[in-house]
Formats: structure tokens, C-alpha cells, sequence
């Protein structure tokens, strides 16, 4: 609920800013944007296995957007395209927490039915 | 998160994580609008601005024919007037043969005489791999160099693609065409020359010269060839000889000048 409303301020936020990006930085967004991506759903899968921690939400959150720029900013000095480097990483993440998340919602009233409370999600990747 | 969580216990937490992600998929949101946002302003500057430069090309084309049109009637008055005069006058002969000689050398009729015709095309074959595109067409440097090789070897009248050249032609490059007395004409090029025909041609073909300078393009498929023949007929010039800034000087201002 949160999330979902969270990211229509922030739509809506975006629309009525006065300024807009030149395209040149259009990379630099695509990257911070999959960091940010990965964050968050970093985060919503830690909250669901109930180890969510703001710091390193937060910290995490602005270390992976400052690598990620860094990356994308020395790939375009050097005329090597680094910042694919960036978008994989986050990419192969994020379906990695997505996958995690949609574990999580799954089985979770199952474990309840089954009195499994204490058990741990696996620390392999659900298929 | 709408999750169905029979512990209550269970509301603690989740209030907890869910804010500072809300707050992140805030600045998630920001991003994504304003690059949409971005984009859709920016939309093809290139574009916009290459169909607003073929406007204007049409526009003024357009207008260039006009004006050529009103200089065609012009003339045609102008030519009325001189034979006027000349009936009335047997005086006048000698005017008059003065007259057309200087017709001829600013290039305003039909001339005809012996000559070079020389004919150049863009290559039909593609560059490939690591060939030099520039050599697969013909370029406005190419057909510069072809006319100053020909007025030097004595050509007496120059045109290309029927475009007399004048005291104040120019050819040059503009995009996929060539410009020449701000006309655009287009490959295949035929360039004519009234001259010395073997003189011309064997200039043409000296170690060094046109030819020479020539065969990277030829070996790429360009198309150059030299024809002498025994007449060469070549149009007038079309366009306006008005001199709006030079004037001519006369003795006593020369005078002036040098004190």
C-alpha cells in the first residue's frame, strides 16, 4: 500500500518539477534508477523475512545510485560502456529479490497453517 | 504491501519498513517521470530542424524560378529594344557587334566549337568494411578541380550539367548535391568544354592531373569520361551578372584615389 502510493507521489512529483534532464544524462538516470529499483526491492524482501534494517536500507540505497554514477561516469571518460556493468548487477538482482518476494508471499500463510513459524526461507534462489 | 497477517504482533514491523520504502519509491517515481518527461520535450531536435532547412530550400527554389522567369522577360524586352534601335539606325552596326562580342564573353548566349565533353558518376558499388566512403562519390572538389584544369588548358567555355560557368560561378557542396550557380544538379555529372580538344584532353590526362588525382575513386567504381568531339553546343548563362556593390571606376576617381 505504502510502496504503491509512494511511488504515485512521486509520479506525480515528477510531472510538475520545473526542470527536465538533458539527454545526455538519460544513462545516468536509467542506472540510478535500476539501483534505486534494486533497493527497494532489496528492502521489501527483507522486511518480509523480517531483518529489515533503515541504515542499511538507506545506506545501500545511496551507495549502489554513487557506484553505479561512478561507474557510468568513468565508462563515459574512458569510451567503454561500464555502466552495462551496473545494469546487469541490478537487473539479475532485482529478479533475484523479486523472485524472493514472491516466495515469501507464497508460502508464508502456508508456514502459518503448518506451524512452520520458525523455519527460514532457503538461501538458494526459488526457482 | 496487502498481505493477509493474522498476528498482530506482526502490524509493528511492517509499519516500520515500509515508510522509508515508501520514500524510496518516491525518488523511483520522480526519476521515471522526469525522464519521460525529458524525453518527450526534447522529442528530434535533428529533425525538426533538418524539415525546417527543406522548407526553406523549396521556398527559395521556388522563388529562384520565379525571379528567373521575370530576367527571361526582361531579356526578352531588352533584345526587343536593341533591334529596335538597330532598324532605325545603320549606325548602330558597329555598337552592335560590340555589343554581342561582349554578350559572348559574359557568357550570355549559345556558344557552339569544338570541345571535351567529360562525364563523372558516383560509384554504383557500397563501401564495405574498412573502404573510405568519400571515395565512392563525386565530389564538388572534383568537378572544382576538373573546371580550373579545363579553363587552364584553354577551354573558352566552361558548363556542367548545362549550367554555364560565369565570372561569379561557384560550385560547391550542399548535402547529398552540388551547387552550381546556386543551381542544384545531381549525379550523373556531364561537364563541357569548348577549346583546344586535344590540348584539353591530354591536360586532363597528364601524370599528376585530373585523372591521376582521380583513381582512388575510379578504382572504387566512380565513372570518368573523356570524349572529344567536334561540336560542343553550350546554353547560356541563366541567372542575374547585377553588380550591386562594385562599380566601375573612372579615370578622374582613380586619380583621386592615388593622391
Amino acid at each position: 500500500m505504502w510502496l504503491v502510493l509512494g511511488l504515485l507521489v512521486g509520479l506525480l512529483m515528477g510531472a510538475f518539477l520545473p526542470f527536465t534532464i538533458p539527454a545526455a544524462y538519460s544513462k545516468y538516470i536509467s542506472v540510478a534508477f535500476l539501483a534505486g529499483l534494486d533497493s527497494v526491492l532489496g528492502g521489501v524482501r527483507a522486511g518480509l523475512e523480517k531483518r529489515f534494517d533503515i541504515l542499511s536500507f538507506i545506506s545501500g540505497f545511496i551507495m549502489n545510485a554513487l557506484l553505479a554514477a561512478l561507474l557510468t561516469y568513468m565508462g563515459d571518460r574512458l569510451g567503454v560502456d561500464l555502466y552495462l556493468a551496473a545494469i546487469i548487477t541490478f537487473g539479475v538482482r532485482i529478479f533475484q529479490n523479486l523472485g524472493f518476494i514472491r516466495w515469501n508471499l507464497m508460502e508464508e500463510p502456508l508456514r502459518h497453517s503448518v506451524h512452520l513459524d520458525h523455519a527460514k526461507p532457503p538461501e538458494s534462489k526459488p526457482s | 504491501m496487502n498481505r493477509k497477517n493474522p498476528a498482530k504482533a506482526k502490524s509493528d514491523w511492517k509499519k516500520s519498513w515500509q515508510i522509508p520504502l515508501a520514500l524510496g519509491c518516491i525518488v523511483l517515481g520522480i526519476m521515471v517521470s522526469l525522464q519521460f518527461r525529458s524525453q518527450k520535450n526534447e522529442g528530434f531536435p535533428l529533425y525538426n530542424e533538418r524539415t525546417d532547412l527543406l522548407k526553406m530550400v523549396r521556398n527559395l527554389e521556388q522563388e529562384r524560378s520565379r525571379l528567373q522567369d521575370d530576367l527571361a522577360e526582361t531579356k526578352k524586352l531588352m533584345e526587343e529594344y536593341v533591334t529596335a534601335s538597330n532598324k532605325s539606325k545603320a549606325s548602330m552596326e558597329v555598337i552592335d557587334k560590340e555589343f554581342n562580342s561582349a554578350r559572348m564573353q559574359a557568357g550570355l548566349t549559345d556558344l557552339e566549337g569544338p570541345g571535351v565533353i567529360v562525364k563523372l558518376n558516383d560509384s554504383p558499388n557500397r563501401p564495405t568494411g574498412t573502404d573510405d566512403p568519400y571515395y565512392f562519390l563525386v565530389h564538388d572538389v572534383d568537378i572544382q578541380a576538373l573546371v580550373n584544369e579545363l579553363w587552364s588548358a584553354g577551354a573558352e567555355a566552361v558548363s556542367v550539367n548545362d549550367q554555364r560557368l560565369v565570372s561569379n560561378s561557384s560550385i560547391r557542396c550542399a548535402g547529398p548535391t552540388i551547387l552550381v550557380n546556386a543551381t542544384r544538379i545531381t549525379p550523373p555529372y556531364e561537364i563541357k568544354a569548348i577549346g583546344p580538344s586535344k590540348i584539353i584532353e591530354s591536360s586532363l590526362r597528364m601524370t599528376g592531373g585530373f585523372m591521376d588525382s582521380m583513381i582512388p575513386s575510379i578504382q572504387n567504381g566512380v565513372e570518368v569520361k573523356i570524349q572529344r568531339r567536334d561540336k560542343i553546343v553550350i546554353p547560356p548563362y541563366q541567372g542575374s551578372l547585377i553588380f550591386r556593390y562594385a562599380q566601375p571606376v573612372t579615370e578622374i576617381e582613380e586619380k583621386k584615389e592615388t593622391r
